[in-house]
């Protein structure tokens, strides 16, 4: 049993009256790409700082490789992070930027030349050691960045929205490019992000973090498709939530009548409790095909056309509810039309919390 | 009608500047009379007065006190003022608020009570009369000045950035010396040279403080007694040369460097 990179052991975290965090347990094992997801407020930040040691936590305890870190100040962790703002020394060139660490560990110049021309190399900035901070675009200094950091081979490389400050394009690229590094270097990534798609393209392991507290915790897949939590399944893309009550409990079987439909779900769950099934636009038809069974009968209100599908809303009279389906580029529903509603019942989750 | 406007608007601009810097030619062209009362009409120009002040053994000293008193309590007022802003800036202590108004404090005191409250409290503690009591009356009225200035600069974005360095295993001298110092030192001069344009030309706390060894101002001051003389307006001349050199190189250097 090897030990693990990080253990959060019961933190809780309180400013003033605010409690920023409470209660979070969690275990990061070593070389994974974890990404911190939630909205802000949510206490992603605030959890990365006290794994960095920038804040001390008002309850429990941080294990990095197994030994207690919990009183050691930031420098003498075995962490390094890129900083939102990228926090690079302006009156240095990239060079001297990216050789702070080592000349801090009291490396010789000889080998912090070397290992300064590797890491700028990797980044794809072998060039760029002479140029000054103000001379780089936004892209490039993301990347001195997280050189400067993963120069002196921290044992977790923590990210503060890393990507925050890019546009789209170059947000997407540079996604790309650390998840590649990651896998290069080997090191435990741990990342924070507000953006559910960009947690997805890298993650290994997703939290999500909302109130201070850790909603679900798994693999992206799983996270996307069997949400834990009711949060979860409306923080992660689009998704349609729809009350119910239990009729039928049958071992890890359920049958929840949801007033259009009453769907058989996987999920535990006593007879009568008040519960919500989640739906992805996705997971909605409007024709019937093998294991779909009718949902309801609605009508368009709203369609647009977004590049890679259609999406429409359907409101549902008899329920008085709106439902968000995705169609295919070449299926034209305008508003007005009345459709019906299918849905294979494997689609569906039950979310009982 | 625009060009009555274009008129008026110039004539404005040149009544302006001529009240504030009138004075300063007068004193100036005069500094180069010939003969011995700096009054119309102008019998120059002549440089004899200013090899008179160049000649004139108190003077010098006075100058040489000048710049010595300039320099040592200009780097006292920034070390004092940047350990201030430092320490204010990025630690939480109790009654930061209040302390950070007591600092800037002396900023609004006027300079007679300044030097009146110090002249008491050296009495009390026996600091004679020197051109150590000057230095320190120009610490008590320079530092506010230079931690106000260090304190704006030191946002959160340099906070961020000195974070960075501590977490790549800097202590905290290293931090200060290798990572704030050189980001602040746009400030850090601009508050030295500003600390010794305000002292260079000091005189109310140079008089009261001091007694036998006396700064420029001081002795122009004594000159002055006796009366109108041209030299008086050679050595005017010489101390807002000086100033004006300063100001320029602030401008040129410093503030033009920050803005890039």
């Amino acid at each position: 049993m090897t030990v693990p990179a990080v253990q959060f052991l019961n933190i809780g975290m309180r400013f003033g009256s605010l409690a920023a965090l409470t209660n979070i347990n969690l275990s990061i094992d070593e070389g994974a790409y974890v990404v911190l997801l939630g909205p802000s407020g949510g206490g992603k930040t605030t959890l990365l700082n006290i794994l960095g040691g920038f804040l001390q936590p008002t309850l429990g305890q941080v294990k990095i490789y197994g030994n207690d870190v919990t009183d050691i100040p930031a420098a003498k962790r075995p962490t390094a992070t890129v900083f939102q703002d990228y926090a690079l020394f302006p009156h240095m060139n990239v060079a001297s930027n990216v050789a702070f660490g080592l000349k801090m560990r009291k490396l010789p110049a000889r080998e912090r030349r070397e290992r300064v021309d590797r890491m700028l190399d990797m980044v794809g900035l072998g060039h760029a050691d002479d140029l000054k901070v103000h001379q780089l675009s936004g892209g490039q200094r993301q990347r001195i960045a997280l050189a400067r950091s993963l120069v002196v081979k921290p044992g977790v490389l923590l990210l503060d929205e890393p990507l925050g400050a890019l546009d789209m394009k170059l947000r997407r690229q540079m996604q790309g490019e650390l998840k590649e590094i990651q896998a290069r270097v080997g090191t435990t990534f741990v990342h924070v992000t507000h953006d559910q798609e960009e947690a997805m393209a890298i993650a290994d392991t997703i939290v999500v973090m909302n109130n201070g507290s850790i909603e679900d915790v798994g693999i992206p897949e799983r996270v996307y498709l069997k949400p834990g939590s009711r949060f979860t399944a409306n923080f992660m893309g689009e998704n349609n939530i729809i009350k119910g009550r239990v009729s039928k409990s049958a071992g890890d079987r359920v049958a929840v009548e949801t007033g259009h439909a009453t769907l058989q779900v996987a999920g535990t769950a006593a007879v009568d409790d008040r519960v919500f099934v989640s739906i992805r636009p996705e997971h909605l038809h409007v024709n019937p095909g093998e294991g779909r069974i009718s949902l309801a009968e609605g009508r368009v209100i709203d369609s647009g056309f977004l590049g890679t599908h259609r999406q429409c809303t359907v409101w549902v009279e008899s329920v008085e509810e709106s439902f968000k389906i995705r169609l295919t580029q070449t299926q034209i529903l305008a508003p007005g039309d009345t459709v019906s509603l299918y849905v294979d019942p494997v689609d569906a989750v039950l979310l009982t919390d | 009608m625009k060009a009555l406007r274009n008129v008026s608007a110039a004539l404005y601009v040149m009544l302006l500047y001529g009240f504030i810097f009138l004075p300063v030619l007068v004193l100036i062209t005069f500094s180069f009379q010939e003969s011995r009362l700096p009054v119309p009409p102008f019998d120059g120009p002549s440089f004899k007065w200013y090899q008179a002040i160049l000649h004139d053994r108190r003077l010098m000293e006075a100058l040489s006190n000048s710049v010595v008193v300039a320099l040592l309590s200009s780097a006292a007022s920034v070390v004092l003022g940047f350990l201030a802003a430092f320490s204010l800036a990025r630690f939480t202590l109790p009654g930061s608020r209040f302390l950070q108004g007591l600092l800037t404090a002396p900023l609004t005191v006027s300079y007679l009570i300044i030097a009146m409250g110090l002249l008491i409290t050296f009495n009390e503690f026996g600091v004679p009369k020197s051109l150590l009591a000057i230095g320190i009356g120009h610490v008590v009225i320079n530092m506010p000045l230079c931690f106000a200035i260090l304190y704006s600069q030191m946002g959160e974005h340099q906070h961020n950035v000195e974070r960075a360095a501590r977490d790549l295993g800097a202590g905290e001298w290293q931090v200060i010396f290798l990572i704030s110092v050189p980001m602040l030192w746009p400030a850090l001069f601009a508050s030295f040279f500003l600390s010794i344009t305000f002292s260079w030309d000091e005189f109310i706390i140079a008089f009261m403080v001091s007694k036998f060894d006396v700064t420029l101002p001081v002795e122009i001051w004594s000159m002055l007694r006796s009366g109108l003389n041209p030299k008086t307006n050679a050595v005017g001349s010489l101390v807002f040369l000086v100033s004006f050199v300063l100001v320029l190189f602030l401008e040129l250097i410093v503030f033009r460097k920050s803005r890039s």
